[in-house]
């Protein structure tokens, strides 16, 4: 079944032609990698999906449901239950480990003995649970990731938006949580739609990698190698 | 922004106020710039000097020209200071920031509005009245119906720790003795007389009704009464034996040390001149001439026909200085 | 070394400027007669009305204070932030009020609810004498000066929300609506911003006398103004100025306690990344309604009241024979100030901000300090520093004005520095090093414009409080050279209503015209760097 479905979606920035008519389906349970120099358009993808903003022309849907179309956002960020993992992970500095990720559940107002509950699993699975109360900056960059990802993740949303979440990270660290991440969207089963422009990176990743360049979709690979080789 | 630019503003700045023509006096001005501008710049076009004037206010919003005067002690900036009453004209006598000179135009003006030794000249002056409600039948015509139960709670007078109201209360601790200036104080406030900011606040209060008198400037009820509100004026204290109204005359004094002497000189017989007095008489500040024969406009009466309280200014300059922590008590501060 | 050197010269400029005045006021205020005495305190600390004072000084504030927070900074939220309809429009607006001297606002109010006012005419004497009772004591006082000071957390919040990185409300985007986003992310990190709002109006309402003696509200700085004007006793004066100082340094205590773990250095972001502003939807009407009810009572409402007192040509043609010099030159003055005090600030900031002094708390301490003072005391300062034969070219010139400028404002610019850098990581100036860039250089190409819009908000601040300055002024202008806030205080006594209203309205309109003009810059310069 389709999960995500963007229908020939063009996006302008002030005359500069970010998206170029794309249209990308994607299926639950799948990961498509989107691969490409930086200023293609892909973070733009992320950001229409998310419903940050709006596509000039064209449609998307999520799970069956229209979220967006041409110049409207039908529905917020909010309502798509979405989970993201940004370049900066924008994890918010106020705030502790726990704060972070404890900041969603608030917001759908869930009781506190459940939030708790919820907190606790989600640090332990991504190994944090001894760093609750520290706050971002005084976690170091690999900590970091995996605190944006348990937040991303808490709300146990239907998709997973990453954006080159690793490029920051020195490689033994990074292709440590290469498959983390890989674990966590088996055990959660959620949609992964991954960004980046290292196509080492992208291969292992993906079962489907869908090069762009110009703001134009250029092709699409199934990835057929299971990841078992990589690793 | 380089400290080359800043270099640059600030020569810049200096080159554009430093284009001082010869001829100019320098005056610090307490009588409202209302008043006084319009007489300085007739002295300007008459004269050709120029006039650079630092204005104030005498109201109690402001602490600018006295204590600029008193700053500048060491190196003064000022030829001549234009005081609105002759008590700071006193006190800067006292401080030593003052220096004599007998304008040939003070000879006609009476000796009790002048220092005696030419250390300021009074000219122009206000008298203290009573301005009172029309409405109010058979009026006060003393001060001392501040004290008199018929009038309690309908009385104001303006805060006593600021102008010519403070001015006044130091002259009857002068005329009458501290002990009883303090029971006509005390009688007063037990009187519940009411408090404003200044004196034009309370010809306001009683042109709206809200009290039946108060002491004020002559100018403040005469304004109200050209604005056709309903208040008469009252000279108080007029009658055989009284003590007579205390007189606010300006005053001009000559600055030690003045930086341009000869023009400053020019600018006090400027200001005590007839014809000034004149100006002030009917401009809206209603100023009675202290010269004999210049004429009056219709609502005041000439200072020769008016009763007026025998007071030497430098001893109620200094009783000013002395009942400052009395007034601050009485008025609860 | 050229770093060192100049930071060392703007202190030392600092101190020269503002506290060496001070300082010498100050230790007039200890010697009496030649002799170390604490008499000018003693008289001081023993009346116990001067504590009732401290205390209505300090209930005063804090209202006025509370008030203009938890107006201003929703407020500010809304214009920066939302698709409010004439968002830009209210932000002009509401400004109005901070740039007219304080004094006129209550005047103003004055005219309309006074005994004597137009609100009389309209709906009879009972109704408008209890808005006169109203208007005069405590609840006047707070309103009055909460509509002044409004514009602060007003502005500084909207300032401030340029400042927060977009990433992070998106990611509670993700999972909540804006309202949880404002109250949850956004306001919390803007928080510095909010606090710096608050002690700056805590401070300016704590050192404010016109507005409280008008309506007659006894506060603290009756005493130290008494001295002044009644007494002309600058010891005694200065003495009574120190609590207020002191007060002023307990506020600056508590913020920087406040702040001290709660600094983020946030990343700076690319402007085309921004988030479109938050659509209100279908709130967005009445919501705009409410805000121009607000701006109509606390703005349109006093500056209609002054134009309608101006009516007529003659009070306009009255006030420009009467003051179109001092307006040319209160628009020099004020330009030339905000400028120096647009680099002052940038400095001194730079220096609390990289702390690259071991002194730069005091630094920043000594300039809140002087905003905190009264002006007099500074003004009677700078009188006795510069008023020599030999500084003639200082005392004498508008130089002075200026110096009292700088003196007294420096805080408001430095602060808005110290704001902006701290968006601006390190690692911008030291690639410019590393690239072999000398300080000046580094300083002028890279930190610079990347604080330019703080540069800019710090000019405008500059050129507002430089522009409505009377305290100062008053007391150190050259003869001849009064500005137009100093003209209309001078004219106020006995002047023609309409004549003052009239000088009024050109007053705003003079500040209205630079800032308007410059609000729309900084949208000039994003612009170009997205296009």
């Amino acid at each position: 079944m389709k999960i995500v479905d963007m229908h020939s979606v063009t996006k302008t920035y002030g005359g500069a032609t970010a998206l170029d008519g794309v249209s990308l389906e994607i299926a639950e349970r799948e990961r498509i990698v989107i691969l490409g120099p930086s200023g293609c358009g892909k973070t733009t993808i992320l950001r229409l999906i998310a419903g940050f903003i709006a596509p000039d022309t064209g449609s998307i849907s999520i799970g069956g449901e229209l979220v967006s179309k041409k110049g409207r956002i039908i529905k917020p960020p909010e309502e798509r239950n979405l989970g993201m993992v940004f370049q900066d992970l924008a994890l918010w500095p106020h705030l502790s480990v726990k704060g972070n990720i404890e900041f969603g559940l608030r917001a759908r107002g869930m009781r506190k003995a459940e939030r708790e509950t919820r907190v606790r699993t989600m640090l332990d699975l991504v190994g944090m649970a001894d760093y609750a109360d520290r706050k971002p900056a005084e976690l170091s960059g690999g900590q970091q990731q995996r605190v944006a990802l348990a937040r991303a993740l808490v709300l146990e949303p239907k998709v997973l938006l990453m954006d080159e979440p690793l490029s920051s990270l020195d490689l033994e660290l990074n292709l440590r949580l290469r498959k983390e991440i890989l674990r966590l969207q088996e055990t959660l089963g959620v949609t992964l739609l991954y960004v980046t422009h290292d196509r080492d990176e992208a291969f292992d990743m993906a079962t489907r990698v869908v090069s762009m360049r110009r703001g134009r979709i250029e092709g699409v690979k199934t990835v057929s190698s299971s990841r078992g080789e990589t690793a | 922004m380089s400290p080359r630019s800043i270099c640059f503003v600030l020569s810049a700045l200096i080159f554009v106020s430093c284009s001082k023509p010869q001829d100019t006096v320098v005056v610090y001005v307490s009588e409202d710039q209302v008043f006084s501008e319009p007489i300085l710049r007739d002295f300007e076009r008459e004269t050709g000097i120029e006039v650079r004037a630092v204005y104030d206010t005498e109201e109690a919003k402001s602490t600018g020209a006295m204590n600029r005067l008193i700053a500048e002690k060491d190196n003064p900036q000022a030829d001549v200071y234009w005081a609105n009453e002759p008590i700071r004209a006193e006190v800067l006598k006292q401080k030593g920031i003052s220096a004599p000179y007998v304008s040939p135009n003070a000879e006609d003006i009476p000796p009790e509005f002048r220092d005696p030794d030419g250390y300021w000249t009074g000219f122009s002056a206000r008298v203290r009245v009573l301005v009172v409600n029309e409405g109010v039948e058979d009026g006060p015509g003393t001060i001392l119906a501040y004290t008199d139960p018929r009038w309690e709670g309908r009385s104001v007078i303006a805060n006593p720790l600021f102008g010519t109201t403070t001015a006044e209360i130091a002259a009857l601790f002068v005329i009458w003795g501290d002990e009883r200036a303090r029971e006509f104080m005390a009688a007063m406030k037990r009187n519940r007389v009411a408090i404003s900011t200044n004196n034009g606040e309370s010809a306001d209060f009683v042109a709206a009704g809200q009290y039946d008198f108060s002491l004020v400037d002559s100018d403040d009820a005469v304004n109200r009464m050209r604005q056709g509100r309903p208040v008469t004026m009252v000279y108080p204290d007029q009658e055989e034996g009284g003590m007579g109204c205390f007189v606010v005359p300006n005053a001009a004094v000559f600055i030690k040390g003045s930086p341009h002497p000869e023009a400053a000189r020019r600018l006090i017989d400027y200001l005590l001149s007839g014809e000034t007095e004149r100006k002030l008489a009917f401009a809206d500040c209603a100023q009675i001439p202290l010269h004999l024969g210049v004429q009056t406009p219709p609502e005041l009466k000439p200072m020769s026909e008016i009763k007026v309280m025998r007071v030497d200014y430098a001893d109620v300059a200094r009783k000013m200085v002395e009942i400052q922590p009395f007034l601050k008590a009485w008025m609860g501060l | 070394m050229a770093r060192r050197a100049f930071l060392t010269f703007i202190v030392v400029l600092l101190l020269a400027i503002g506290m060496l005045p001070v300082l010498s006021m100050l230790a007039r205020s200890v010697i009496v007669d030649g002799r170390l005495s604490l008499a000018s305190y003693a008289g001081l600390l023993a009346s116990s009305r001067q504590w009732s004072l401290m205390r209505n000084s300090m209930v005063l504030s804090c209202l006025v204070t509370a008030l203009a927070v938890a107006v201003g900074v929703p407020l500010g939220i809304l214009l920066g932030k939302t698709d409010l309809p004439f968002r830009r429009f209210f932000a002009l607006l509401f400004v109005i009020p901070l740039l007219i001297p304080p004094y006129i606002v209550a005047v103003s109010w004055f005219d309309l609810l006074g005994r004597e006012g137009l609100l009389m005419h309209l709906v009879g004497a009972t109704a408008a004498g209890a808005t006169a009772r109203l208007l005069f004591g405590l609840p006047g006082c707070v309103f009055v000066l909460f509509s002044i000071f409004l514009p602060i957390p007003m502005l500084l919040t909207m300032i401030f929300l340029r400042t927060v990185n977009p990433r992070l409300e998106e990611a509670a985007r993700l999972v909540s609506n804006w309202r949880g986003v404002m109250k949850g992310i956004t306001i919390p990190i803007i928080l510095p911003g909010v606090l710096l709002a608050a002690m700056l109006v805590f401070i300016l309402t704590f050192g404010e006398f016109s507005v409280p003696n008008f309506l007659r509200y006894d506060v603290f700085p009756v005493e130290s103004f008494t001295q002044f004007s009644a007494f002309y006793n600058f010891e005694a004066a200065t003495a009574a100025a120190v609590p207020l100082a002191a007060v002023t340094l307990l506020v600056l205590l508590v913020e920087a306690a406040f702040l001290r773990k709660r600094t983020y250095q946030l990343r700076p972001f690319s402007e085309s990344e921004r988030l479109p502003p938050v659509e209100l939807g279908a709130r967005r009407t009445w919501l705009s309604a409410c805000v121009g009810v607000a701006g109509l009572v606390i703005v349109v409402v006093p500056v209609v009241v002054l134009i309608v007192q101006s009516a007529g040509m003659d009070a306009y043609a009255e006030a420009m024979n009467r003051a179109g010099g001092s307006l040319l030159r209160s628009l020099l003055y004020a330009a030339i100030g905000a400028t120096l005090l647009t680099v002052f600030g940038f400095f001194t900031g730079y220096l609390i901000q990289t702390k690259a002094f071991r002194c730069w708390r005091s630094v920043d301490s000594s300039t809140i300090f002087l905003l905190a003072l009264p002006s007099t005391v500074i003004g009677i300062g700078l009188i006795s520093l510069w008023n020599t034969p030999r500084t003639n070219l200082v005392y004498g010139t508008p130089v002075i004005i200026i110096l009292g400028y700088l003196a007294k404002y420096t805080a408001l610019t430095s602060r808005i520095s110290v704001a902006q850098l701290a968006q601006i990581p390190p690692s911008m100036e030291e690639a410019a090093q590393v690239a072999g860039a000398g300080w000046f250089r580094r300083m002028g190409l890279i930190v610079a414009p990347l604080a330019r819009r703080g540069l800019l908000s710090g000019w405008l601040v500059g050129y507002i409080f430089s522009l409505r300055d009377t305290g100062i002024t008053m007391l150190v202008y050259p003869p001849g050279h009064e500005t137009l806030p100093v003209r209309i205080f001078t004219l106020m006594a006995n002047g023609s209503p309409d004549l003052i209203a009239a000088l009024c309205v050109v007053m705003t309109a003079a500040t209205l015209l630079p800032a308007g003009i410059l609000w729309t810059i900084p949208n000039l310069l994003t612009r170009k760097v997205t296009g």
